[in-house]
């Protein structure tokens, strides 16, 4: 974009450009008074807890003694004290896995992840297993938001109890929320789930991110998916879903269990890089991106560069 | 004429650049790295967490240590038949038969490999039956040609056998022979097979479920339906017990 002053060979066009330069640079002081310095954000997640409030038996054959939700929710006490702009998230299937869920119905959990402050969650398959009042129930309790973009829940049981996209303010930032389900059909009792009407992730994933980037300014925009990180087939998945939107900065993901070493980053329709992560399963890890979010002044030289065309 | 031109570009210059630059939409991941922190015992723990956690805990031990029948003797599993997997499957096509009017199940399919652990002889707890069945696995009806059914026992033959109710057959040559559904020769109709979702998946190389005619449902998990069963035969002041009646048989 810069090229465009450079390729200015005629002398009326220089002055021009001179010109507005000028103007450009006698308004820098008035820039330094809302000087964007960079901030720090701190993304937590799980995915796909089933219900293991305790940690893993001493038997278990490959993760003894590992997780819990004690342990978790000390874990985020001590990243909140030394970071401060956390935000704390789960992706899916928090529920069915040992009998607390099959005796309490969700109680625990829910109560338990009130206590740890999660600041949104995702719907999973699993969340069904109860059938739609038992899940209606369970969202009532909790403190959080359950945020589904691509499920049309009007005349179902959920109606009116999850939202579409969710907006955080942390400092300077302003952060969207959405949330992505993975078709029922298959995976949960079809009684469980009827009324319910799935509709296409990538298609609901896009127009959501292009809204909240540019009718709700939001700066990051960040899907909690439960459809999975990648399958052999065309199937929907977490990796689908980045390389076919637009404006989405990071998946954080669930349902295929998936352990990471490193995010995959997938390039995006506008040719940006995608975060896609997944933290396991059973609550074993918890997973945390650190970002550092520093001012886009790129934008400002593209602008002025543009006007001068007009 | 020029200078208003100029004096535009500049206002608008300005005005761009005040908008871009306080903006908040324009913040951008500039670095990020990802950590994946092991929850073990050196993380530490919550109290208030756990003084939440441990009613529930300790009344969810005792529920599992509630007795919910008795064994008259140990069930263990085994090919081509077995005790266990016998008790399984029959109790899968009994509970399932009297779910639905419309659905009347031929025979029922549980994979012994899917049975985890033997009944003991003598009391049942809840935590036993979770042992047996830990897998939230919903049984389901699958439609099947008298083509797939044949193949379906075929592969149950090659493999040594497996969990059935509701029909018989001899193994030779790895290939199934002298096969009975309630009893009788097979008929050229469709037969109603109830299994548990993961075979019905193709798990354990059940394949031949996926080109199933026609699947659904039936909403109750495999560990349920033997739970409530176990419970009726208590009610009715019956033991649990088992037998071996060559379902599944070696003719070589």
């Amino acid at each position: 974009m810069i090229g465009g002053f450079i390729m200015q060979t005629n002398r009326r066009q220089f002055i021009k450009t001179a010109a507005v330069a000028t103007t450009a640079l006698s308004v820098a002081p008035l820039l330094a008074s809302c000087e964007q310095a960079p901030v720090n954000l701190t993304i937590l997640h799980t995915n796909d807890v089933h219900s293991h409030i305790d940690p893993f038996p001493a038997n278990d054959s490959k993760w003894p003694l590992q997780g819990g939700f004690a342990r978790r929710a000390q874990l985020i006490n001590d990243i909140r004290r030394e970071q401060e702009h956390v935000l704390l998230f789960d992706c899916g299937d928090i529920f069915q896995g040992t009998p607390y869920f099959n005796i309490y119905k969700g109680k625990l959990e829910i109560e338990l992840m009130n206590k740890m402050a999660y600041d949104a969650a995702t719907i999973g398959n699993h969340e069904f297993d109860n059938g739609v009042a038992a899940l209606a129930t369970n969202i009532k309790r909790a403190q959080f938001p359950f945020v589904c973009s691509n499920y049309d829940l009007s005349g179902s049981g959920l109606d009116g109890l999850t939202i579409p996209f969710k907006i955080i303010r942390k400092g300077a930032l302003t952060i969207g929320i959405i949330g992505l389900g993975i078709e029922l059909d298959g995976l949960a009792n079809p009684k469980s789930y009827e009324q319910i009407q799935y509709k296409d992730p990538i298609k609901e994933a896009n127009n959501m991110a292009q809204h909240l980037k540019q009718e709700q300014g939001c700066d990051l925009v960040i899907a909690l998916s439960h459809l999975g990180y990648q399958y052999q087939d065309d199937k929907v998945s977490d990796v689908q879903v980045a390389k076919q939107t637009k404006g989405i900065d990071i998946i954080l993901g669930g349902h295929t269990h998936t352990f990471m070493d490193k995010p995959d980053r997938v390039i995006n329709m506008d040719g940006d890089e995608v975060i896609v992560n997944q933290a396991g399963w059973g609550g074993i890890y918890l997973g945390r991106l650190d970002l550092q979010m520093k001012a886009n002044n790129q934008k400002n030289v593209t602008l002025v560069n543009s006007i001068y065309h007009v | 004429m020029k200078f208003f031109k100029v004096h535009i570009i500049s206002l608008y210059a300005l005005l761009i650049i005040a908008f871009s630059a306080c903006n908040s939409s324009s913040y951008k991941i500039s670095n990020s790295e990802v950590n994946y922190i092991l929850i073990d015992s050196l993380v530490g723990y919550d109290q208030g967490l756990e003084d939440e956690i441990k009613p529930y805990r300790d009344s969810l031990k005792a529920e599992m240590l509630k007795v919910i029948g008795t064994a008259a003797e140990e069930l263990t599993g085994g090919l081509p038949e077995s005790l266990l997997s016998n008790f399984v499957c029959d109790l899968v096509l009994e509970e399932s038969r009297s779910l639905k009017a419309t659905v009347n199940p031929d025979v029922s399919i549980v994979n012994v490999k899917g049975l985890r652990i033997p009944i003991s002889k003598g009391p049942i707890t809840v935590e036993s039956v979770f042992q047996l069945m830990p897998f939230e696995n919903e049984l389901v009806y699958l439609t099947l040609s008298k083509q797939q059914i044949t193949e379906l026992f075929n592969f149950m033959a090659s493999v040594g056998g497996d969990g059935i109710a509701g029909a018989s057959f001899g193994i030779k040559n790895k290939q199934a022979v002298d096969v009975k559904v309630n009893g009788k020769a097979l008929e050229d109709r469709e037969y109603v097979v109830v299994t548990s979702d993961y075979l019905a998946d193709g798990g354990d190389h059940f394949t031949v479920f996926q080109s199933a005619i026609a699947r659904e449902g039936s909403g109750l998990k495999v560990r349920d339906a033997i739970v409530q069963h176990i419970q009726k035969q208590t009610s009715a002041n019956k033991n649990i017990e088992s037998q071996l009646d060559r379902r599944i048989y070696h003719a070589d």
